[in-house]
């Protein structure tokens, strides 16, 4: 039993770099700042990108820092899971801090402090997959939100912002009172917060115990709060609206890439999901799946049709996303849970993508309405293009790697023959392709109706980074059989 | 030449243009259309090359070894997952037969043609350029893919370039025919998705000892690749064979386009500028014959001869409807394009015979249409251009202002009409006889035999009102052709002439592709 070893190495990481920060925000006093600031994150997040490598032979389960065997005392488990979803997190934190570097939302004395909060969310989501004890996942996801309602409601003096944080704020005591009530009854049944532990109560049960399902309800709408699946989805549309882009881009990709990793980490673990046994798993997982999934697709959808801003035109948009995660897993297969994971993939990197290209238009255009960025393609032509190119991936378009995600998925309804729900699910993306295209149809097509003046030009890196993200959307259909192998070895 | 990967470099020269345009300043004009000229002519002269060495004694169709200039290699291939019970393989895998050749040599005219239609786009011409090459190569593959996912990725590569032609350089309602045609085929695009799904489930191919679901389109023609109890199998007698069906019929349907879902066609047309107008009509309607041809009759042999008698019929009204439409309109390009809806129905109550002239009249007329109703659009492009009206009631007396320009209208008209010497004649004639030697098709062969005498009324009423009469005031500053439109209209006046004249170039090349797809459908 070692003090040391490589597992927190990413985390720790930041756990430096965010006292750095802290004292050179203090001490440094220099008009350059907050550029310096920012591009350092980058190069941080690179660098703890990189750190999760070592970590993948350290999977095991772990009591804070000692690895141990006994399951039922672990408090972490590091699995293929937890990093993959790592590798999200810190990949979307890294476009969230590109996005915002060359602009002027959040204000250059004020940069320090966003960046600080905006790590720490970053280290307590890079805990939360991993974690296999419920009041351990309680205060990570508390941690989590209490620092959301501090970014969002970031730009003090606009009113929406205000009003986002405020909703959120509301919201989420709410559903945290109910997730510890939650937790608190599991405690009283099973007299520990251990997911083993809680897993062989459940297996013990000789009737159905009503009680016990009532508080995994209440932990499970803790969880699809977070990810924003229909109908837990109210809080989503506002708080986007009144939130900085750059965390919304942030709070989009990685806040959805954690909160699923942290659902299927509860369901593989406490009822076996990847044995697709339904009997033995008492609750039936997968038609509450279907039912979800339909419904999030269905309201995200037709919510976005008519949505006048950007914003909340993405934030259904997302909510009809979620819904495909579900899918995946509703689907029953092994396939289905990797295909749910390469849509995962493929829109948590994309979504920040298309927020970041949001990011310079909107604040060169002063505004989020798809009115006011009318005809914006003739001034810049360069993000506009780039954008065109996510929102195909987000519709679905081949070659994209949105259409390769969408394909896996219908590919594993169907094979489980549920070619219904693959057939409605499919026929959706023209919904989808009604309201994407009117962003398509603003950036390109709409006569210009005031002339612009770019305040804001992109410079090299924006440029830099807008290509790659481009390439990864285009050129992730070529990575295909890689990551369905890749992941198939690992799960 | 052989491993020269010749069809690859026809799909990928506008692709290489492409990111040649990229890297140039906006305001060099002229080098961005000189490029894609030169990519597209170089694309003609391959594609007059494999044409050269092509061996029309060879069929394909569902024979892998009869298909030409092959490239086949693993694209995509999951495999080694013991526990996950499914590996499947795409392959990039092209190669070209007698039909496709026409189709691509089809393509290899008229795209160069609607570049130098293009050359006097004002309007950002660089966009315009990138989606015209990123089209021509979504074209180009959707013609020669044999594999069925790669034929799809072809086949939506095209939309959303066809979506900012029309939506940007487009007319006055623009945004709304651009949409709608987008929903239209991405609606056709999800059944086809789902098809393809459900036929590479079904499949189960042994390579290496290993058993794989297969998306190679030759492999899924034969149902000894199907699983016993797969979703398609043949021996699996549920309705999902038939839904399958019924889902790949509407995806075409739409392309093609076939009544009742025809109605993106006019708005789109109406809409597109010249050139995309062109390019739609001459190329993007054979794109759904081609796959009636190309993957539904062969998938699906035994209700293709079933539903022969419904499919003749829908055929049949395209055919009527169509042309009682045109006779109705008032704008000179919406006419042109009902007129277009009426001949794709030759080709669909040609292909539903199942006979072998119909089947060889219905993908020549196809080529024919092609090349006949690119000029029609030139034509109405030509004089928009220089009144901009299309307003039928607006024109009279052209003929004294523009001799030339009413001389290549009058080849264009009459070889729409079918008159005999000119290319349509033939294909038409074909279609009749196909559908006249099939007890199922007969009864519609002969209802759609007046839409011949309508076509007749429609065009030659617009002539008489256009270039015929009195010259109307405002026509008094007509300019007759320019060098670069008589350029654009020669080739054209001259293929229509030569395959009315000498028809067998065409069937030489596909007759032998045709026949054995015949026996193999009827079989």
């Amino acid at each position: 039993m070692s003090i040391f070893n490589f597992i927190y190495l990413p985390e720790m990481l930041i756990v430096v770099s965010i006292i750095f920060i802290l004292f050179f925000d203090l001490f440094y006093e220099r008009d350059n700042k907050s550029l310096i600031l920012k591009n350092l994150s980058i190069i941080i997040f690179l660098i703890s990108i990189i750190a999760i490598i070592p970590t993948i032979s350290e999977q095991g389960f772990y009591i804070f820092l000692h690895k141990i065997n006994d399951l039922h005392k672990a408090v972490f488990k590091f699995d293929w899971l937890s990093i993959t979803i790592k590798y999200l997190i810190y990949a979307s934190t890294i476009i969230a801090i590109i996005a915002l570097r060359n602009s002027n939302e959040i204000k250059k004395e004020k940069t320090g402090e966003f960046l600080i909060i905006l790590f720490s969310i970053s280290l307590s989501m890079s805990l939360l997959t991993s974690t296999i004890d419920l009041l351990v996942l309680y205060v990570i996801l508390e941690t989590i939100s209490l620092l959301s309602y501090t970014l969002s409601g970031y730009l003090k003096f606009a009113a929406k912002s205000s009003e986002a944080s405020f909703k959120y704020f509301l919201y989420g005591a709410f559903f945290s009172a109910c997730s510890i009530y939650g937790i608190s009854i599991i405690y009283g049944f099973v007299g520990s917060f251990n997911y083993f532990d809680i897993k062989n109560f459940i297996i013990s049960l000789t009737s159905s115990n009503y009680i016990l399902y009532f508080s995994i309800f209440l932990i499970f709408v803790s969880f699809a709060i977070k990810l924003s699946i229909a109908p837990f989805h109210f809080w989503t549309p506002d708080v986007y609206e009144g939130s900085p882009i750059s965390f919304v881009s942030f709070l989009t990709s990685a806040g959805k890439a954690v909160s699923f990793g942290a659902l299927l980490n509860f369901i593989l673990t406490v009822f076996e999901y990847d044995k697709f046994d339904q009997t033995a798993q008492y609750i039936n997982w997968k038609n509450i799946f279907i039912v979800l999934s339909i419904s999030s697709i269905t309201i995200g959808t037709f919510a976005a049709l008519w949505q006048k801003n950007i914003k909340r035109l993405l934030a259904y948009s997302s909510i009809a996303h979620v819904g495909y995660f579900l899918l995946g897993l509703a689907a029953g297969s092994k396939l289905g849970i990797i295909s749910s994971i390469i849509y995962l993939i493929f829109y948590t990197i994309t979504n920040g993508a298309a927020f970041f290209a949001l990011l310079r238009i909107s604040e060169n255009a002063d505004s989020e309405d798809l009115e006011s960025i009318a005809g914006y393609s003739n001034f810049d032509s360069f993000t506009s293009t780039n954008l065109a190119l996510y929102i195909a991936s987000l519709i679905g378009l081949p070659p994209t790697l949105g259409f390769a995600a969408k394909f896996l998925i219908l590919w594993s309804l169907i094979e489980n023959d549920m070619y219904i729900l693959a057939a409605i699910s499919a026929f959706y993306s023209v919904l989808a392709l009604f309201f994407y295209s009117r962003i398509l149809k603003a950036l390109f097509i709409k006569k210009v109706r005031n002339e612009l003046i770019l305040k804001r030009n992109i410079d090299l890196i924006d440029k830099i980074s807008l290509i790659l993200l481009s390439v990864f959307t285009i050129g992730g259909i070529f990575m295909l059989a890689y990551l369905i192998n890749y992941l198939n070895s690992i799960i | 030449m052989a491993g020269f990967p010749i069809l690859s470099t026809i799909i990928f020269l506008p692709i290489f243009a492409v990111l040649i345009i990229l890297l140039l300043p906006k305001r060099l004009k002229t080098s961005i259309k000189t490029i894609s000229l030169v990519a597209f002519l170089l694309q003609t002269i391959l594609i007059l090359f494999i044409i050269s060495k092509f061996d029309f004694n060879l069929s394909g169709v569902i024979k892998l070894e009869e298909f030409q200039f092959v490239e086949k290699v693993d694209w995509i291939t999951v495999s080694n997952s013991a526990q996950l019970n499914l590996n499947f393989k795409i392959e990039y895998f092209l190669g070209v037969d007698g039909i496709s050749i026409v189709m691509l040599l089809l393509s290899g005219i008229i795209f160069p043609i609607s570049v130098a239609a293009s050359w006097n786009i004002d309007k950002s011409p660089k966009g315009y350029f990138l989606m015209l090459n990123l089209l021509n190569s979504g074209v180009m593959g959707t013609f020669v893919a044999l594999d069925l996912f790669l034929f799809f990725i072809f086949w939506e590569i095209m939309l959303l370039p066809m979506y900012f032609l029309i939506g940007l350089w487009g007319g006055e309602r623009k945004e709304y025919a651009a949409i709608k045609f987008f929903l239209y085929t991405l609606f056709g695009g999800i059944l086809l998705l789902l098809t393809i799904i459900l036929l590479a489930l079904s499949s189960s191919i042994i390579a290496d000892g290993i058993s794989y679901k297969t998306f190679n389109l030759i492999y899924l023609m034969d149902q000894n690749n199907y699983i016993k109890n797969g979703y398609l199998s043949i021996l699996n007698s549920n309705h999902i064979r038939l839904l399958a069906f019924a889902a790949l019929f509407v995806a075409f349907a739409i392309k093609l386009p076939i009544f009742p879902f025809h109605t993106w066609l006019p708005d789109a047309h109406v809409e597109a500028p010249t050139p995309i107008s062109v390019i739609l009509a001459g190329i993007l309607l054979k794109l759904g014959g081609y796959g009636f041809i190309r993957i539904l009759y062969p998938l699906f042999p035994e209700y293709s001869k079933e539903f022969a008698f419904y499919i003749a019929m829908l055929g049949s009204i395209n055919v009527i409807y169509g042309a009682l439409c045109a006779l109705a309109q008032t704008d000179f390009k919406k006419l042109i394009a009902y007129s277009s809806i009426s001949h794709m129905g030759y080709v669909m109550f040609g292909l539903a015979s199942l006979d072998q002239v119909g089947v060889l009249g219905s993908v020549m007329q196809m080529f024919n249409h092609g090349i006949i109703t690119s000029m029609l659009f030139l034509i109405v492009g030509i004089v928009y251009d220089r009144i901009h009206t299309r307003e039928i009631a607006k024109f009279g007396g052209l003929a004294l202002k523009a001799p030339i320009y009413t001389g290549f209208v009058t080849i264009a008209f009459f070889a729409a009409i079918g008159l005999p010497g000119l290319s349509a004649f033939i294909s038409e004639a074909f279609c009749y006889l196909g559908a006249f030697n099939n007890s199922d098709t007969r009864l519609f062969g002969a209802i759609s035999l007046s839409g011949v005498a309508l076509a007749a009324g429609y065009m030659l009423w617009t002539l008489q009102r256009i270039f015929f009469g009195k010259l109307k005031d405002n026509l008094e500053d007509f300019q007759d052709l320019t060098n670069r439109e008589i350029a654009m209209l020669i080739p054209l006046s001259f293929l229509v002439i030569l395959f009315g004249i000498y028809p067998s170039l065409l069937i030489q090349m596909l007759n032998n592709s045709i026949n054995f797809f015949v026996i193999f459908i009827s079989n």
